[in-house]
């Protein structure tokens, strides 16, 4: 298991020798982070997450110099993955109102989901694109609201507003479905 | 508009969060687009100035005085004597010790 201190050696390595091996050891770390993170995102679709996935770390790779290490690299690494999201979204031609429609309208998976996993992705949908990452980031990945501040670059109470909301319609969602009685 | 506590959710989202996604052959999926000439010119970078740095040591005379005082350091040590611990002397030693030390750190983390 390599630590933050051995992410900034990495990344130096990276940046200053070329080092293909390093980071190589980065996406090995971080990869199912962030293909989970777009897997939440895009409701299970795992050819169109994994896509998004490998996009983000070229793009981690082509513009690793201008990461400064003051958010720390998984930061830094998230924030890039949550462009290459809203990239994907605006290329889709899809607005933030109707996004969570078009998006998951041809999902596809080829790792088996579990029902579980399933009602997962299905309440993802009733939230709107900004309230989903941070929804994501903040249940699924376990991050303060002051680190989802920085990866979102918007202030904290905004993503607090996004968390406020998105329970709102969870909430809703979960009356709606029967799913309240389920809750330990 | 219904109301559900944080715990509620957290509660939901327990059992799905944290799931490992195996690797599968990702990570050299990704290795393999990484664009492997643009990057190229770091390293070129890198030497460039290395070279540069070398090159204003020997003209300088500072590289050779570098090397004679390892030299004279080595001398007093192999005639197990201690040496005369001058500033130059200091140097040499702190500077080859760093080398070294960081040499070691990229070998091992780049392993």
């Amino acid at each position: 298991m390599i630590n933050k201190s051995d992410d900034i050696l990495l990344v130096s390595q990276v940046v200053l020798f070329n080092s293909h091996k390093a980071f190589e050891q980065l996406v090995n770390k971080y990869q199912s982070a962030v293909r989970r993170f777009f897997l939440n995102l895009t409701f299970g679709n795992d050819s169109l997450s994994d896509d998004l996935a490998q996009e983000t770390f070229i793009k981690v790779y082509l513009h690793l110099q201008s990461f400064k290490g003051t958010a720390g690299f998984s930061t830094w690494l998230f924030r890039v993955a949550y462009n290459v999201y809203y990239d994907y979204i605006r290329s889709s031609k899809v607005n933030r109102e109707t996004g969570y429609e078009e998006v998951g309208a041809h999902v596809e998976s080829e790792r088996p989901n579990s029902d579980f996993q399933m009602d997962v992705y299905e309440s993802m949908k009733v939230l709107k694109p900004d309230e989903r990452t941070a929804v994501t980031l903040f249940y699924m990945e376990d991050h303060p609201v002051e680190k989802i501040s920085k990866i979102m670059n918007c202030p904290t109470g905004t993503v607090k507003s996004h968390l406020s909301r998105g329970r709102e319609k969870l909430a809703e969602y979960f009356k709606n479905t029967g799913y309240e009685y389920n809750f330990g | 508009m219904s109301t559900i506590s944080d715990k509620e959710i957290r509660n939901f989202f327990d059992k799905a969060k944290k799931e490992q996604i195996p690797d599968n052959g990702f990570s050299k999926r990704v290795m393999k687009q990484i664009p492997r000439q643009e990057r190229n010119t770091h390293s070129v970078i890198v030497w460039g100035f290395g070279l540069v740095g070398l090159a204003i040591a020997v003209l300088s005379g500072a590289f050779f005085r570098v090397l004679g005082s390892l030299a004279l350091f080595g001398r007093d040590l192999a005639l197990a004597r201690v040496p005369d611990l001058s500033p130059m002397i200091v140097y040499s030693v702190i500077l080859v010790s760093l080398v070294s030390f960081s040499i070691n750190i990229f070998r091992k983390s780049g392993a």
